[in-house]
């Protein structure tokens, strides 16, 4: 199990360094100079001219790389110029709002995907496996955009029963327990639009590992043992299908937050993904290249994550 | 003559495939003795199996179903139970041992956990006493350190101990029958024949009947009383395993004992029977062994003969012994 | 229990075509496929008007029977900038597809088979590539290169293969030490000839299963960046560009003809080609009998 997990972690060592060399490219590929980015535009020239030269404007490409790597393991990742202000700050503020949205997403998507998943497999070839299998197809399909945009124009503009976009209500002056219903009012549309994307995926992985796993052996052993059918499914089929679906969860966090990009986008949203495409209108790209390196680095951490998970909901792993 | 404690009659068990019904048992009838051994032979692909899964009611879902027929265990009609009466069957008054011991157990629950779930099924234990009985079994199977194997997850163990794992499992309820489903075909040889005794003495301590289906002859003249032997869904002879060695009566149970390698010297050459097992939607006419046998006459080829007892204590199916002093 | 043998003795494309058309769902899409393809490929005859005709008198003109489909907020034909638009989004599936497919089958065919070294470099770039959220990446590069249908042909080609690359490298490895593959190595061919003829025909069905998967991906992507402004631009019309018209609020809640009808046809080419993919996936994995 150790020799495992260290492996794991050894292995994203040289993945981060190729990261870091992707995003040092896109920094040097993005127009405009970077370095006139890097330092606070609130010094006077003299002060500027001897930043530069500390942080590697004259240097050589190697020379700059490790200078820009050491200050972005540091959290120094330059100035915004549109918010004037560190862009690790700006990314932190909108980061905290980006996750809110998609774990409540995702927690709500697995609630629902996992037992309809079961139940579909278990029943395979009836109505209702027909129209989960049909349904999780149309999930997987539609632009989660226009997913959002056909909700805004329907449940919130035609219906009414939804704000149309934001957090909260501007000029509301609520406080307190009203101020956070008012934020869950917010926040309920956004998250239906990514968790019925989020949970066709789901569905689809649930239900086909379970198909698998009730073609095994064992599962038949466990009915020649006299088990209720509802016990072979739920306690012996559905624990050894788990395993590869709470992995596939992990992984999803990620890219869960790469969908977010356009569901913000559309209910104006403030978190990472507004950001990054406002700093794109904005041509702020300091931001944008840090957004990159921030959710890779999420990324990354989710894959490691859902590693150990694995190892330890799958005793084979344990004595390997 | 001790009355049967099971009694199939007239099995007809059919998948639903894409190319319409196949019957894949054609009218089974079979007798299993209490405290007797019945080996059920044949090539792969005859039904040795789906007797074994038709007599559980494991069928696989939803393309298998018992078409006609009775199976009668015990004095119960086991095709007419409830599913719930048919769960209190399984693995307490008939239990059943699968072929292949890597896959056969579930690889994320121990040992321990999966042996105290078919006490728990059926007895009414408390937890201690449980564990003491489930440690009892194990080492009952002959599983040196019993108590550590009882933490411990199958991938631990290996084939050889995995199959008295399932054993020990089996026969924690004490079964009137055990079916076992080629046993020892997945086991190293020397494995094998320790399994085969340890299934034999245990067999003896319990009184347990077993039904043992195998396609090695060398299995049945170790463990069996009596012998059936099948051939594309259907049985064509049955009788005492010495019979079945000194004078076999079908041709195709007498291709079967011709095949084995111990009969051939060296240099000779091996002896098979020709030709291949039909397949099911592709049934001869006539006896489906026709086309493959050697003694084949006219009427074989067109009337499938019936199951006849030709002496006391030997049934077969085959036109060469009706209307015949042979 | 091999009771399924029913279909021996065909040959394995028979026998996946055989499946293939008796999955509805697959056939269905592919059904739909051929329309959209044909009505793309005949836009310039079949369309009512000409693609960016405008009527300055009929801006936002709600559905009439002269135009099925209403005005734009040009006064353009809505339904047949959206017939044309079928072509662009087509076109830019198929193309990103392609340079992912020769990208993702070159790679990962080298990296099973020479292994060692050059594998796990090949591996670790693929790692680093998937480790960014896909369309994060894909937005950024997009606002560095700038909106143009060919970098938006490049984006999605370019960042589309690594997952293609891991799916090759495994069939690879598996069949490296295949028999055939020995005996080729016996005979004396050469490595980019043991490759080319004998290993990556072999791979072949993953290839299709994933190419047709890719080309509905690359619609996705061409949608999503086009929406943004950082795709196909004006006047030139493609479904995703169609769609950022509701980036306009009144137009999002009054007009929607206008949006509407190219998410919905985003949807459906999308769906269809997943219905094909998933069933061309049953029909050539010999392991699924039904």
């Amino acid at each position: 199990m150790r020799k495992y997990l260290i492996r794991r972690i050894l292995i994203i060592i040289p993945v981060l360094f190729g990261v870091s060399i992707v995003i040092f490219a896109l920094i040097h590929l993005a127009p405009g100079d970077p370095y006139s980015s890097m330092i606070d535009p609130n010094f006077t020239a003299e002060d500027r001219r001897n930043l530069l030269e500390a942080i590697g404007y004259y240097d050589p490409l190697p020379v700059k790389y490790v200078k820009w790597l050491g200050r972005a393991i540091q959290g120094d990742l330059g100035y915004s110029i549109t918010y004037k202000e560190p862009v690790l700050s700006v990314i932190l503020r909108n980061f905290k709002n980006t996750v809110v949205l998609s774990l409540t997403a995702l927690a709500l998507s697995v609630l629902m995907a996992v037992p309809i998943g079961v139940i579909s497999a278990t029943r395979k070839n009836t109505i209702f496996d027909y129209v989960v299998t049909v349904f999780s197809f149309i999930g997987i399909s539609v632009p989660i955009f226009f997913l959002a945009m056909l909700l805004i124009k329907f449940l919130s503009f035609d219906l009414g029963l939804f704000p149309i976009s934001g957090m909260q209500t501007i000029g509301s002056g609520y406080s307190g327990f009203m101020k956070f219903l008012d934020f869950v009012h917010h926040l309920m549309l956004p998250v239906i639009a990514l968790a019925l994307v989020q949970m066709a995926q789901l569905m689809r992985y649930t239900r086909s590992s379970m198909l698998e796993v009730i073609m095994q052996d064992y599962i038949r052993t466990a009915r020649a043992k006299g088990l209720k059918e509802r016990l072979v499914i739920y306690k012996h089929a559905l624990r050894n299908a788990l395993i590869p679906v709470v992995t596939v969860i992990c992984i999803s966090i990620g890219y869960l937050m790469s969908g977010a990009v356009l569901t913000e986008t559309v209910f104006v949203w403030p978190g990472m993904g507004t950001l990054v495409y406002q700093s794109i209108l904005n041509r702020d790209y300091p931001v944008v290249v840090s957004c990159a390196l921030v959710m890779a680095f999420f990324i990354l951490i989710a894959n490691l994550i859902a590693d150990i998970l694995y190892a330890f909901i799958d005793p084979r792993i344990k004595y390997e | 003559m001790p009355e049967a404690l099971l009694e199939i009659q007239d099995l007809v068990t059919s998948f639903k495939t894409t190319s319409g019904l196949q019957r894949v048992l054609d009218g089974i009838n079979l007798s299993l003795r209490r405290g007797e051994i019945l080996g059920l032979v044949g090539e792969s692909g005859c039904g040795k199996s789906i007797t074994s899964l038709s007599i559980m009611r494991l069928l696989p879902q939803p393309y298998g179903f018992i078409e006609n027929g009775k199976i009668l265990f015990n004095d119960k009609e086991l095709t007419d139970l409830s599913i719930p009466e048919m769960e209190s069957i399984r693995g307490n008054e008939i239990s059943m041992i699968f072929q292949e011991p890597m896959t056969a157990l579930n690889p994320v629950f121990t040992i321990g956990n999966q042996i105290e779930e078919v006490l728990d099924i059926h007895q009414d234990l408390k937890k201690r006493d449980k564990k003491e009985k489930c440690i009892e079994m194990l080492k009952l199977v002959g599983l040196p350190r019993a108590k550590d194997v009882y933490n411990e997850y199958p991938h631990q163990l290996s084939g050889g101990m995995r199959q008295r794992v399932m054993i020990a499992m089996a026969l924690s309820c004490e079964p009137r029958l055990l079916i076992a489903d080629e046993p020892t075909t997945a086991l190293d040889v020397t494995v094998q024949i320790q399994i085969l005794e340890l299934m034999k003495s245990l067999q003896k301590d319990m009184n347990t009947s077993i039904l043992l289906i195998t396609h090695d002859l060398g299995v049945i003249a170790e463990m069996c009383d009596r012998v059936a032997v099948m051939y594309l869904g259907k049985i064509v002879e049955e009788t005492t395993t010495v019979n079945i060695f000194d004078n076999p009566l079908h041709p195709y149970s007498q291709g079967l004992l011709n095949s084995r390698l111990g009969n051939i010297q060296k240099g000779e050459k091996l002896i098979c029977i020709p030709g291949m097992v039909p397949t099911l939607s592709d049934k001869p006419q006539g006896c489906f062994f026709s086309p493959r046998c050697s003694k084949c006459i006219d009427r074989c080829k067109t009337d499938m003969p019936e199951l006849n007892e030709v002496k006391p204590g030997h049934k077969v199916r085959c036109w060469l012994y009706v209307d015949e002093d042979y | 229990m091999s009771l399924m043998t029913v279909e021996s003795g065909l040959s394995p494309w028979k026998i996946a075509t055989a499946k293939l058309k008796r999955n509805k769902l697959a056939m269905f899409g592919l059904f739909v496929i051929s329309i959209l393809v044909a009505l793309a490929i005949l836009a310039p005859v079949i369309t009512p008007y000409e693609r960016d005709r405008i009527d300055m008198f009929k801006i936002y003109e709600s559905p009439t029977s002269e135009h099925k489909l209403g005005m734009d907020e040009m006064g353009r034909d809505v339904l047949t900038r959206l017939i044309y638009g079928a072509r662009i989004s087509i076109s830019v599936g198929i193309v990103s597809t392609i340079i992912a497919v020769v990208i993702g089958v070159i790679l990962g065919a080298v990296a099973g088979y020479s292994g060692s070294i050059v594998d796990s470099i090949i591996m670790r770039i693929v790692d680093v590539f998937m480790c960014f959220p896909f369309f994060l990446i894909a937005i950024v590069i997009a606002g560095i290169l700038g909106p143009s249908i060919i970098n938006l042909m490049l984006i999605s080609g370019l960042l589309n293969w690594p997952s293609l690359t891991r799916i090759v490298r495994a069939e690879v490895l598996s069949l490296k030490h295949c028999e055939y593959i020995e005996a080729a190595k016996a005979l004396g061919l050469n490595a980019r000839k043991i490759i080319f003829k004998h290993i990556i025909p072999n791979t072949l069905a993953p290839i299709i299963v994933y190419a047709t998967l890719g080309i509905a991906r690359g619609i996705l992507i061409e949608a999503g960046l086009s929406f943004l402004g950082l795709g196909v631009e004006q006047p030139v019309p493609s479904w995703g560009n169609m769609l950022s018209a509701a980036q306009n609020f009144t137009t999002l809640t009054t007009y929607w003809w206008v949006w509407i009808p190219p998410g919905f046809m985003v949807l459906v080419t999308v769906l269809s080609i997943n219905f094909l993919g998933d069933g061309l996936r049953d029909a050539l994995d010999p392991k699924i009998i039904q």
